[in-house]
């Protein structure tokens, strides 16, 4: 089964074709939080043993790839029927290269996969991207996907120990603050959430988290309902700030609030279906 | 009565976490380490936790608080910094999460398009008038023509018999209820996630036709089960 277009063709997934699709997964998602970075061999297990997803190798239309000039540009990836909907199928990954026809690309893989649906009986299909990816968003509306729908599927998180979780994350935030207007504050900042603490110190342009009990340069009270979502990029620090579940020792100090701003910014989140647990 | 203690197994990298009664699990879940992305140069050490479930036999006995409770100590004892799971925002459990401090990160937004509506609501409501006939006999016994008018498309004819929904070869001329409403609005009824009562309130669909019909309807539509994921239950 294959579609084509002056420049692109879409053809089924073939051996070797995993080296592209880790490849363009990894570009597709580079900065987004939850989707876990892949290698070709992990890749190809996580659709070998996905329960979630289409088995590689089981049903090779439900991987397709876009190529061009013999260059993979592009590949899909839709459950059709979906195993606990079986009137719905669902294109659960869906990454192109940057480029001239990454809109192209995307659509005719689109166009692929509905084709598919049509051919097996499937009355429906779902767009199980992230709406805060620009090509994603622009594809569904272009190609005739209703809006984003307020689903109730969610995922759920706990932060379990706070002084572990920013130890894991210290070259994130070291980077954040480097990128940032504020990256050569120093001092430190006291996190306080319900019964967990942790003390970060900022110096040299790094960020450490501190085990001895240093003098603060300023705490943040953070309440538990936002700390993992402040965590996770999916609130911001003004916003908590504004709903004044995040308060600050040090009053009208906008250096506090822009380090604060630095270190937790918002951040797009994508959770692939491969990687469901 | 003695309460049945919990106890806790690995079955390789994942733990079980159970209540056993009488030599079965009565109330379970498991947990296992993922790594979870953080920004470009950093990935967390999750505790994703899954298959989540109490026997319907043993709930209203606080076992899954007990169960979760341990699996929180586990996690926790076991150096992870957080744990994750998927689960519905409509379902009891979720309740329950939050109060172990979980919290929504991020609600599923998925967009959707009918390749066939006629089709696609023909299966959907045979599925949710066959389920309410099982428990109403007004139901299994509802005969009507349905029309369904959806903006920039003909008219769509049901004919709604024996507890299910056909698409009649020819338009049967007459229609005895009569719903003009938009596709997205569609959608969230037939996936139970917006109660016909709230579309009609907002002026988000339109009837016309036999009042008796739209009961009916309404009911049924109301009486599904909202599309939730349940993880690997």
């Amino acid at each position: 089964m294959s579609s084509v277009d002056s420049r692109i063709s879409i053809r089924s997934f073939r051996d070797g074709d995993e080296i592209a699709a880790a490849r363009l997964f990894d570009e597709s998602l580079a900065g987004f939080v939850g989707a876990a970075p892949t290698t070709p061999d992990s890749w190809r297990r996580q659709h070998q043993v996905s329960w979630r997803s289409p088995v590689l190798g089981e049903d090779p239309d439900c991987f397709r790839v876009a190529e061009r000039a013999g260059e993979v540009i592009g590949y899909m990836v839709v459950e059709c029927p979906c195993r606990f909907e079986p009137d719905l199928a669902v294109i659960q990954e869906l990454c192109v290269a940057d480029g001239e026809d990454a809109d192209q690309a995307a659509r005719l893989l689109v166009s692929a996969a509905e084709q598919l649906a049509t051919g097996r009986g499937v009355a429906a299909i779902v767009l199980h991207l992230s709406h805060e990816h620009g090509l994603s968003h622009r594809l569904a509306a272009a190609a005739g996907y209703g809006p984003p729908e307020a689903g109730t599927g969610v995922f759920m998180a706990a932060i379990t120990n706070l002084p572990t979780f920013l130890e894991e994350i210290e070259e994130e935030l070291t980077n954040r603050l480097l990128a940032s207007k504020v990256s050569d504050w120093q001092g430190v900042v006291h996190l306080v959430s319900g019964d967990q603490s942790a003390k970060l110190l900022l110096a040299d342009r790094r960020v450490r988290v501190m085990e001895r009990d240093d003098g603060p340069a300023f705490s943040v009270e953070i309440s538990p309902e936002v700390l993992a979502p402040l965590l996770f990029g999916r609130t911001s620090v003004r916003e908590a700030f504004l709903q004044d579940r995040l308060s600050l020792s040090v009053r009208d100090d906008p250096a506090a609030l822009a380090v604060l701003d630095a270190l937790l910014p918002r951040v797009p989140i994508y959770l692939p279906m491969s990687q469901w647990w | 009565m003695s309460v049945p203690e919990v106890r806790s197994k690995s079955r390789g990298e994942w733990k079980r976490v159970y209540i056993e009664t009488d030599g079965r699990e009565a109330s379970y879940l498991g947990y296992g380490p993922f790594v979870f992305p953080v920004g470009r140069h950093a990935a967390v050490r999750m505790a994703g936790v899954a298959g989540v479930g109490t026997r319907p036999e043993f709930r209203r006995r606080g076992f899954a608080h007990r169960v979760f409770a341990r699996a929180m100590e586990e996690i926790r004892q076991a150096g992870y910094s957080c744990a994750g799971l998927y689960t519905g925002t409509d379902i009891v459990a979720h309740r329950l999460y939050r109060r172990f401090g979980f919290v929504d990160i991020v609600v599923h937004q998925p967009a959707v398009k009918l390749l066939d509506a006629s089709a696609f609501l023909s299966l959907r409501l045979t599925r949710a008038i066959s389920a309410a006939a099982e428990r109403d006999q007004s139901i299994a016994d509802w005969n009507c023509y349905l029309t369904i008018a959806l903006p920039d498309e003909p008219p769509m004819s049901f004919r709604i018999e024996a507890a299910g929904v056909h698409v009649p070869d020819t338009p049967p001329g007459r229609s005895d209820l009569t719903l003009t409403t938009g596709r997205s609005v569609l959608l969230r009824l037939c996936y139970g996630v917006m109660s016909p009562g709230f579309a009609e309130a907002s002026g988000l669909l339109c009837w016309r036709g036999e009042a008796e019909h739209w009961r009916r309807l309404s009911a049924v539509l109301a009486a599904q089960n909202p599309v939730i994921n349940e993880g690997t239950l």
